[in-house]
């Protein structure tokens, strides 16, 4: 099996920010014509890995050789011409400028001071035509759909023929069918240039990789080869633990209804009917734009109804604002905790406080150390691991800030709990934490209502499923009756 | 290892405190080169000379926490000075002329703000245009010309007074800093209003009513633009069209200086007082030591670009 060279090699790969060890002598080895992923909890180190082998950072100590030759990466442009190329998980395009525009950019061909669109457009037609793809050449990229966008960053490293490709989390806005197609890409892709695939999604990793590298702690646990190991083997190694039990699931005695959302209609969708109760989780499915979002905050009091009724534990209620729908027990934990969730430049204490924040005043003057206790009390319940409370909430994992998002709402008890993929970009470990809680809040008697991509996910807590598709939504799918392949056909099918 | 643990030491140390390192060398440096600078006197002048500048600078800052520029601080203030010695010389008694200057020129922000929430225009252009509007009326009242006339003893001391040695310009300014600060960094209400400036939409999630505070925090920066005026135009005893004018740079200048304290790059008040400390320091020692006021502008910029830089040395931990 050790035919194929090694393209790319770490050895003692280490990563220190001011006294954190992000990255511990990690020795890493890519092979060619491979897909290699790496797979860690948040936090663990993969993306530090990434970002010192593509350049972004510099290491702090440690080797890297490509084609056993020792090498030096100080910056991008030093591990481009290395030929190591990445594709980094949020966009990195012009959103004005077109696919060829986006993908040439700095290395444009000229005809002396003249761009050459033409020459550029046939160099690309004929890539695309060589690996299978097909995108719009012609559009402003924030026209395109995040599958065609991803795919103007890949060309646009591709392009650059590189001999090693770092994928971070490419799958995170894809559909089901578009990841298929993307997969059969990525298996003709890796006879040209081999790729690093990092991602938390462990059915796709099982899917697409050759070998599994897993990080925890900044450390290399191990690297095995796919066929040769198990979902479970990879956990153990990735938290150290057994987690028999990814989707804590208990028999709990659901209550009246607590909302109930008659024929409303706003934006995109028409007529939606569903129902929630007390103790009950109830899951929202549907491909990315189906409005899964757009309901939560219509509930919320962020969007204004065009028709229908809202009742909430049997009264008609008008949300006209958050702090209204706040006020009556109703909570939105929305879906980009950098965007919507967090204040990046206060602390966690400030962040943890500023739902409830008059429940730590005395008259309208904040007292800090009720502040304080609350952010301990929420620090312990939700298991955030934190150095002290006032420490800055950038510097906590992407698990940690979540629990950060969910739990400063919690210190008041919750009537209704809107969760709009509340474990998007956190790893297993944090994930099954935050199940455990949502579980309990069920337990408390709070309706949660829970929207999420992750189908396996959501099929592992809910207790009923609608599906929303273009706009509308399905009739109730009771626990005893769920099916993947059901809810994605109707997903997927066009009302 | 050692030596690069030593220079992040340094480097921390003059992020943190470039601005007062800068300040107090200011303070050696003319010191030295004055003998009368640091006489009570002096001081007290000072004092005086930074409060309309201070008052001012407070309500613009109160706007850069929420993330909105107000541009019409100095023409509101300008109009105000011109607008209440009108008022006076009219007939009208100095309570209500101020007390109208006053409700007006919050008006004036209220209206600031209800443009940029309700048509979604940035606070930039909108208060750009209402400082050009302020102006306007400036001159129709002023007629261009400044409004002299015998004030009433009560409206001279504002600008001119003292109380126990400490000039009253100096006690309002000081005394609507402390509430600011109280305000600002105690309550409740100043966490909103920090949340609302560092991330509007999670502000939103979280149940702030955003627009309220951005409309009522326009209010409040004209309406410390007009307290401003009031003083202004009882110090110079008249009401000058274009006394106002200046003030926009300075203001600006003293909030941005005061972002750079205590390395956390946001507005607060007190940051912006020790900036606009700094400016009335280097304009009253280079005066102390007759540089004439020519050079004040070029020593201003400069010295500006030397005490941010200083705070710029961040651990580049790349």
């Amino acid at each position: 099996m050790n035919e194929k060279e090694i393209i790319l090699k770490t050895k003692k790969l280490t990563k220190t920010f001011l006294g954190t060890i992000a990255l511990n002598e990690v020795d890493f080895e890519l092979r060619e014509e491979e897909i290699h992923a790496l797979i860690g909890e948040n936090g663990a180190g993969k993306s530090t890995f990434s970002k010192i082998i593509s350049g972004a950072y510099v290491s702090t100590s440690g080797e890297i050789f490509i084609h056993e030759q020792k090498v030096n990466i100080k910056n991008s442009s030093d591990a481009l011409k290395l030929g190591i190329g990445i594709v980094f998980q949020e966009r990195d395009l012009v959103p004005w400028l077109t696919a060829v525009e986006n993908i040439f950019l700095g290395r444009e061909l000229l005809n002396s001071i003249f761009l050459c669109p033409g020459k550029m457009k046939e160099e690309l037609r004929t890539f695309m035509q060589e690996i299978g793809v097909e995108i719009p050449l012609d559009q402003p990229v924030i026209e395109l759909g995040p599958s065609e966008q991803q795919m103007v960053e890949i060309l646009k490293v591709l392009l650059q023929k590189p001999r090693v490709m770092i994928l971070d989390e490419p799958t995170s806005s894809l559909t089901e069918k578009e990841t298929l197609s993307f997969f059969k890409l990525l298996k003709t892709l890796k006879k040209k240039v081999s790729i690093i695939f990092i991602s938390h999604r462990l059915e796709e990793v099982f899917e697409i990789s050759d070998r599994i590298t897993v990080l925890r702690d900044g450390k290399k646990i191990d690297t095995v080869e796919t066929a040769k190991t198990s979902p479970e083997e990879i956990i153990k190694m990735m938290v150290d633990r057994e987690i028999s039990n990814l989707y804590p699931k208990e028999e709990i005695r659901f209550g009246e209804d607590v909302l109930e959302v008659k024929n409303l209609s706003v934006g995109k969708l028409k007529q939606i009917n569903f129902k929630a109760r007390r103790g009950e989780i109830v899951g929202i499915a549907g491909i990315v734009g189906a409005g899964r979002t757009e309901l939560l905050e219509a509930i919320f009091g962020l969007e204004k109804l065009e028709e229908g009724e809202i009742i909430l534990n049997g009264e008609k209620v008008y949300p006209k604002s958050p702090g209204e729908m706040i006020k009556k027990g109703v909570y939105l934990i929305p879906e980009n905790r950098r965007v919507a969730g967090l204040i990046l430049q206060m602390n966690v204490a400030e962040n943890l406080s500023i739902i409830h924040l008059s429940k730590v005043c005395s008259g309208c003057m904040i007292n800090n150390q009720k502040e304080k206790i609350l952010a301990k009390r929420l620090i312990d319940k939700f298991g955030i691991k934190v150095n002290n409370v006032a420490q800055n909430i950038n510097n906590l994992s992407g698990g940690n800030q979540q629990k950060v998002v969910i739990g400063k709402w919690l210190a008041e008890k919750a009537t209704l709990l809107l969760m709009d993929e509340a474990t998007s970009g956190i790893d297993v470990g944090a994930k099954r934490e935050i199940y455990r809680i949502i579980q309990g809040l069920a337990k408390e008697g709070t309706a949660i209502i829970y929207t999420s991509s992750d189908l396996p996910e959501l099929i592992g807590i809910s207790d009923r499923i609608y599906v929303l598709s273009e706009g509308r939504i399905s009739p109730e799918i009771h626990r005893k009756n769920f099916s993947q392949q059901e809810i994605v056909k109707i997903a997927t099918v066009t009302v | 290892m050692n030596t690069k643990g030593k220079q992040s030491m340094l480097n921390i140390v003059l992020a943190k405190y470039g601005i007062l390192i800068s300040l107090l060398i200011l303070i050696i440096f003319f010191a030295i080169q004055a003998p009368n600078f640091l006489s009570v006197r002096n001081i007290t002048n000072l004092f005086r000379q930074i409060s309309i500048l201070s008052l001012l600078s407070t309500g613009l800052t109160c706007c850069m926490i929420l993330n909105e520029f107000d541009l019409s601080v100095g023409e509101v203030a300008g109009l105000s000075g011109v607008l209440v010695t009108s008022l006076m010389l009219s007939g009208y008694s100095f309570v209500f002329s101020i007390v109208i200057v006053l409700i007006l020129g919050f008006l004036i922000g209220l209206v600031n703000g209800l443009i940029v929430v309700k048509l979604k225009i940035f606070s930039f252009i909108v208060t750009l245009a209402m400082s050009s509007i302020a102006l306007g009326f400036n001159y129709f009242i002023s007629r261009g010309r400044p409004v002299y006339g015998q004030f009433p003893n009560s409206f001279n001391i504002i600008g001119i007074g003292y109380v126990a040695g400490i000039p009253f310009p100096t006690i309002i300014s000081i005394g609507v800093l402390i509430i600011g600060i109280v305000f600002t960094m105690k309550t409740k209400y100043g966490r909103y209003m920090y949340a609302i400036g560092g991330n509007i939409i999670a502000a939103k999630h979280s149940g702030i009513n955003t627009d309220w505070y951005r409309i009522i925090v326009m209010g409040i920066s004209s309406l410390c633009a007009a307290s401003g005026g009031i003083v202004l135009a009882s110090r110079l005893g008249s009401g000058q069209p274009t006394a106002g004018s200046g003030y926009l740079m300075n203001c600006f200048a003293a909030c941005f200086l005061g972002t750079a304290i205590f390395s956390k790059k946001i507005p607060t008040l007190l940051g912006t007082f020790i900036g606009v400390i700094i400016i009335g320091i280097l304009s009253n020692g280079l005066t102390m030591i007759s540089i004439p006021y020519y050079y004040e502008n070029i020593i201003k910029g400069v010295v500006l670009i030397a005490a941010v830089s200083l705070t710029i040395f961040q651990n580049n931990s790349k």
